[in-house]
């Protein structure tokens, strides 16, 4: 694999997780954001738990395998579980989330996914389940967990090492019958690859544990995700042609 | 009438004390020096016209001035080839342009340009403040339509 760093980390150290990062090597926009970051968690009205659900949303919507898998120590003294975590998933409408916690996922949906736009009847729900208070802490949360994560882009993505796998089928048709059979062997030599792989490396959800503004349930780590491709796989089918 | 990015803060006051944190944090954007301002407002520009969201066309940033002509370079989205953009200017929009439709997209060569002009930190703040602004635009068309089942 082959990589670099898009830009530096501040070389002075001072033990918060993103003054420590990329973005401190701008103080006049990190402190700012430190200081935000503080105030959603603990001064909006809305509580740490489900905006942790909303926060795992945006994870699992733009796919940061490492956003996804922290948890805010402050979400979970709130009584965030993973049974709720669970929920944050593309049927969440038919999870056990309570209904605000999936109209909150509405709101995070129309933000993420549609543009800020919303039907009329979705907007009514939303609308019902929550107040004009907690609507508004909502969005000053959102909008900065969206916007701090791309901060994980200025780190480079990986390279995938090239890889060969082979594919074996054998099918058999008898003549003037309706019925196919197929033998088939998916990497036939069982090659260990990987087909994806995401790095996580220095950006600001990369370092966890004391000293950051809001505790992050995490270790420290730099590290790059390796998705592996399947192993091998064989199966019989069998076709029949009903005309 | 319609919420902008320009005029989110107005609404989000009801957040209690992260509201002035928000605006803070967007005021600091407007007023640092390592991206110019009104290359940030062009990103604006750039970001509601892919949005779609003629109310924040309709707006101008309140302290920051662009010509008119590089306004309409980018509304129109001719900023890489009509002349009116210096080369790290074009490299900024560039980038907001993908970073508004994918955001993983976004290759080290167009970070690498970016860097060229404005260093390191003027990318930083570049990536933050894209952030912000496509977030401030999402959110601000979200509280109108919010605002219009109310109605």
């Amino acid at each position: 694999m082959s990589s670099h760093l898009r830009v530096a980390v501040p070389r002075e150290q001072t033990g918060n997780s993103i003054r420590d990062s990329a973005l401190g090597l701008v103080p006049e926009t990190v402190e700012p954001l430190i200081a935000l970051n503080e105030r959603v968690w603990n001064g909006g009205a809305v509580r740490p738990a489900l905006l942790e659900l909303v926060r795992l949303r945006n994870a699992r919507l733009v796919n940061c395998v490492f956003c996804r898998s922290v948890r805010y120590d402050v979400a979970r003294a709130d009584g965030l579980t993973e049974d709720k975590v669970a929920g944050v998933t593309d049927g969440y409408e038919q999870s056990s989330l309570d209904e605000r916690e999936k109209r909150a996922l509405v709101f995070a949906d129309a933000y993420l996914k549609s543009g800020g736009e919303l039907d009329p009847i979705r907007a009514a729900e939303v609308r019902a389940a929550f107040t004009p208070e907690e609507l508004a802490s909502i969005t000053c949360f959102a909008t900065p967990a969206a916007a701090v994560f791309p901060s994980t882009f200025i780190d480079s993505r990986y390279e995938v090492p090239s890889y060969t796998i082979a594919n074996f089928s054998m099918r058999f048709t008898p003549m003037n019958e309706k019925w196919t059979t197929t033998l088939y062997v998916n990497n036939l030599t069982d090659e260990v690859y990987a087909n994806n792989a995401q790095s996580f490396g220095r950006g600001f959800w990369t370092q966890g544990g004391p000293g950051g503004a809001v505790g992050l349930s995490s270790p420290p780590r730099q590290a790059i995700a390796d998705y592996r491709g399947r192993p091998r796989e064989y199966g019989l089918t069998f076709q029949f042609n009903f005309r | 009438m319609n919420t902008t990015s320009i005029t989110l803060g107005d609404v989000l006051t009801r957040a209690g004390s992260a509201a002035p944190a928000f605006e803070t944090m967007w005021q600091a954007l407007w007023s640092q020096r390592r991206v110019p301002p009104a290359l940030l407002e062009l990103c604006r520009l750039r970001l509601a016209q892919l949005h779609g969201a003629a109310a924040e066309l309709a707006v101008a940033h309140p302290a920051v001035q662009v010509p008119p002509a590089q306004r309409d370079s980018v509304i129109r989205g001719g900023f890489a080839t009509d002349g009116q953009f210096a080369p790290g200017e074009v490299a900024v929009l560039s980038l907001a342009e993908v970073y508004a439709q994918d955001p993983a997209a976004i290759t080290d060569g167009m970070a690498d340009a970016v860097r060229r002009t404005y260093g390191d930190a003027g990318l930083v703040v570049l990536i933050e403040a894209l952030g912000f602004i496509d977030g401030r635009i999402r959110m601000a068309r979200l509280t109108n339509a919010l605002a219009r089942a109310g109605a």
